[in-house]
């Protein structure tokens, strides 16, 4: 189920308000049910995985927790991980495989057609972290099942995030309160998400649509797309996250922020410390500091980076644009560190972002491209060895067109609003004003949001292909 | 105050979402929606197997997306925010300038075109009994509109070379025509402003040019095209006109396809999904009219889209009989089980965006 569908918002949520009318003991498992039906909506059959990753995470926690600090321990967890790991893998990577080992081997082994279960790479994550914590200690072992379930199936951050970590709601899964702090402050955080999604990134998805339908391409053009895919992922993805963890608060729940504004970064390395940081957190824990992290040789550390990052693209997608970007953003990583980052701390903001959004923008169009053959074309055509004329009437068209919602995504992607706003809502005139201003922005958003659903536009949520 | 905005912004929230979720449940569902002029979908059937292929929750989703309380005000909601607050110059792909709503059909299809071209040329390839054959192309409601406002168009002066190819005589009508001659809410021409048109085709065809009758204008309010409902937006309703004379008055319509005679207009189909079927009773494969004021013998084909519908009736006058065929509706091998193109004049007329849609002719 969608967030921004009319089932989701005129359906799910109105009778999960009985959630707020039975006893307190009864809430999780109110939340389980409602859980369930969510991803069984979009995943009727892939449910049982969901079932299946709670059962197994329970007992091996269980037994890992019993065993501690023995061989037992080990095993567990190993079989564990080999179980989630086998389940991303088996459901994602087997046509991926076959793919490669035809291409390079020349075989016809037929693909298998296995469609990937919605969310699976989030959960399994989550999963395994809560085994892996387990194991090292740092959380206990969860011993009601109906909870461990809870924890998997959470619905707001299920199938797109964040990459919440047992450790992150741990205690509110046992004892939460709701207040009126926390229902206004998740309920402006949904509405906030609704309309990044609905109104921006829906809106970028149509311009990156008409890119790839115009008869007349340009050099700007293309640039102009890899611009608003940027945006487009970025509105979705974070409108995705604002409305899971704006949900998470009107449910009693504070999960961890996943953005946190990428596109002012003034170097690569920030821009990921700004995007997905739930994901980017999840490969430094579990993945990057067990390999040795950067306190190792320097050949090490670029073997450590290399793994990190192939991994953080293939966990993108099952495709080889995936893993060139994953790359790609792992050889910038090194460069920052090895080569031009003195000469980066030399520059002052204005030109260390000059340096960093064409590198972003190249790497958004890495990341679109639906194979090889696109995603060299797309490179061409950006830098202006495509054939294409710099510039082209419909360029022009598209351009004007889109001028208003491209100058608000682009601020949007800026703390400047939310200052501002804060600002002079801290004033007295702003505190009057916001009494007013605040719920009829509620309104609007929901409102304006809905009538773009109703008339049934363009409203794919790109992070559920993960 | 700040406690008094956490309630009022909660409240908000839970009240629309609540609200709504009422209105949906109280409401009647429609069965279908005069503005967008389709069928609405209903509650879907339970059954254990479309739940487990899913499709019963697309069905389901499809179901409260149509039966959407005040479904047609939200269209009309975000039509404005579209164009008024985020500036977007279409909402999907409809425009509005010069006081006139379009729709972007653009670029040119070539091989669209092409399908066109060669199904016109196997037509009079196969009838060599025929007297002549003649093209002409309606311009689209774009040609006028499109560039003129910074819409991307399609080249029509490149549709038009490529029609050269076409083994007829070209007539050319773009001069008669302006974008006031179309209606604002429809992609078609207004009735009463093609008689330049209907002249120039049968001067071409007839070589007469003078014998051009009085016609008697009936005319109806509260005309809505197919834009009108496509872009939500409240636009005035229009006057539609038809053309009466003793012609067209005296004149024997037959419907092959529902095998009767019918009206040369319907006034009773104004209130159909599209009300342009008051002429010859719109979408019909294959009609033959009898002219009993017109004694010369001659015989028009004239092979058609919707525009052909309105300027019919104008070109009786200068025939004895008119068999009119859309061969979107009907294959173009059955011809000659039910037309004889002996002696005939035959006509290929089409509208721009449908000669960029070869593939839809038959």
């Amino acid at each position: 189920m969608l967030f921004s569908s009319i089932s989701f918002l005129y359906l799910f949520l109105p009778v999960l308000l009985v959630y707020y009318v039975v006893p307190k003991s009864w809430r999780n498992h109110v939340l389980l049910i409602a859980s369930l039906l969510f991803y069984f909506v979009g995943e009727p059959v892939y449910v049982t995985l969901l079932i299946f990753s709670s059962l197994s995470d329970f007992f091996h926690s269980l037994y890992i927790e019993k065993h501690r600090g023995t061989k037992k321990a080990k095993i567990a967890l190993t079989s564990s991980i080999a179980i989630n790991l086998g389940m991303l893998g088996f459901f994602k990577y087997t046509d991926f495989l076959i793919g490669a080992v035809n291409g390079l081997l020349g075989t016809a082994i037929p693909l298998t057609g296995i469609e990937l279960p919605i969310g699976i790479s989030f959960f399994t994550f989550q999963t395994m972290s809560y085994t892996i914590d387990v194991y090292r200690g740092d959380a206990k072992a969860e011993r009601n099942l109906a909870t461990m379930a809870t924890f998997v199936c959470l619905f707001p951050q299920l199938v797109a995030g964040p990459i919440v970590r047992y450790l992150d709601v741990d205690r509110e899964l046992h004892q939460r309160s709701i207040t009126l702090d926390s229902l206004y402050s998740g309920a402006v955080r949904f509405a906030v998400g609704l309309g990044k999604k609905v109104l921006i990134a829906n809106a970028m998805g149509s311009l990156c649509a008409d890119y790839r339908a115009v008869t007349e391409g340009s050099v700007a053009f293309a640039w102009v797309y890899a611009a608003a895919f940027a945006l487009q992922i970025y509105f979705d993805f974070a409108g995705y996250s604002d409305m899971a963890i704006g949900l998470g608060r009107m449910l009693g729940f504070h999960f961890p922020e996943n953005f946190d504004y990428p596109f002012i970064s003034s170097t690569i390395s920030e821009f990921w410390r700004r995007w997905h940081m739930t994901l980017g957190g999840w490969f430094r824990d579990y993945l990057y500091i067990p390999l040795g992290g950067n306190r190792v040789s320097k050949g090490r550390w670029i073997f450590n980076t290399a793994v990190v990052w192939a991994a953080t693209g293939l966990w993108h997608g099952a495709a080889w644009n995936f893993l060139w970007w994953g790359v790609y953003f792992g050889v910038l990583l090194v460069c920052e560190k090895l080569v031009w980052g003195g000469l980066l701390k030399k520059l002052n903001g204005f030109w260390r972002r000059v340096y960093v959004l064409p590198l972003l923008l190249v790497s958004f169009a890495i990341f679109n491209a639906a194979n090889m053959q696109q995603l060299t074309g797309d490179l061409k055509n950006m830098i202006g060895l495509g054939g294409l004329d710099l510039w082209s009437f419909e360029t022009g068209y598209y351009l004007r067109s889109y001028a208003v919602l491209l100058l608000a995504a682009v601020v949007g992607a800026t703390p400047l609003p939310k200052r501002l706003w804060q600002r002079f809502a801290a004033t007295k005139a702003g505190q009057a004003v916001s009494v007013v201003a605040e719920p009829l922005f509620i309104l609007a958003m929901l409102l304006i949001g809905t009538a773009y659903l109703v008339d049934g536009s363009f409203n794919p949520f790109l992070y559920f292909r993960f | 105050m700040e406690k008094l905005k956490k309630y009022l912004v909660v409240a908000a929230m839970a009240l629309t979402l609540v609200g709504i979720f009422a209105a949906h449940i109280l409401l009647p569902d429609g069965e279908f929606s005069s503005a967008e002029r389709r069928k609405l979908a209903q509650l879907p059937e339970l059954t254990m197997e479309d739940v487990f292929s899913g499709d019963y929750f697309d069905d389901l989703e499809e179901y409260l997306l149509d039966q959407f309380p005040l479904r047609d005000g939200f269209r009309r909601l975000k039509a404005n925010f579209q164009y008024k607050v985020l500036g977007l110059q279409d909402n999907n792909d409809l425009y509005y300038a010069d006081g006139h709503l379009s729709k972007l059909d653009y670029p040119l299809k070539p091989t669209q075109a092409q399908l066109a071209i060669d199904k016109f040329n196997a037509i009079i390839a196969g009838h060599p009994q025929m007297n002549k054959a003649y093209y002409s192309l309606i311009p689209d409601k774009n040609y006028f509109l499109a560039e003129a406002n910074g819409y991307p168009a399609m080249d029509y002066a490149a549709l038009l070379q490529q029609a050269e190819g076409i083994h007829a005589e070209y007539i050319d009508i773009f001069p008669c025509l302006t974008i006031d001659d179309y209606y604002a809410t429809d992609s078609h021409w207004r009735q009463e402003k093609i008689g330049k048109v209907a002249q120039k085709l049968a001067h071409a065809m007839t070589g007469i040019i003078d014998d051009v009758s009085d016609y008697t204008a009936e005319s109806r309010d509260g005309f809505r095209g197919v834009y009108h409902g496509q872009s939500a937006l409240s636009l005035p309703g229009e006057t539609m006109t038809i053309l009466r004379s003793d012609v067209t008055d005296a004149a024997k319509v037959f419907s092959v396809e529902q095998n009767k005679e019918i009206g040369v207009y319907n006034w009773d189909d104004f209130n159909n999904l599209d009300p342009y079927d008051v002429y010859l009773s719109g979408a019909e494969a294959l009609l033959t009219i009898e002219n009993p004021l017109q004694s010369n013998g001659r015989h028009l084909i004239l092979f058609r889209d919707s525009f052909g519908s309105s300027i019919t009736p104008l070109l009786m006058e200068y025939y004895s009989r008119i068999t009119v065929v859309d061969i979107r509706y009907m294959a173009s091998s059955l011809l000659d089980e039910y037309v004889d193109f002996t002696d005939a004049d035959v006509l290929f007329l089409y509208c721009t965006s449908m000669f960029n849609a070869g593939a839809t002719l038959k």
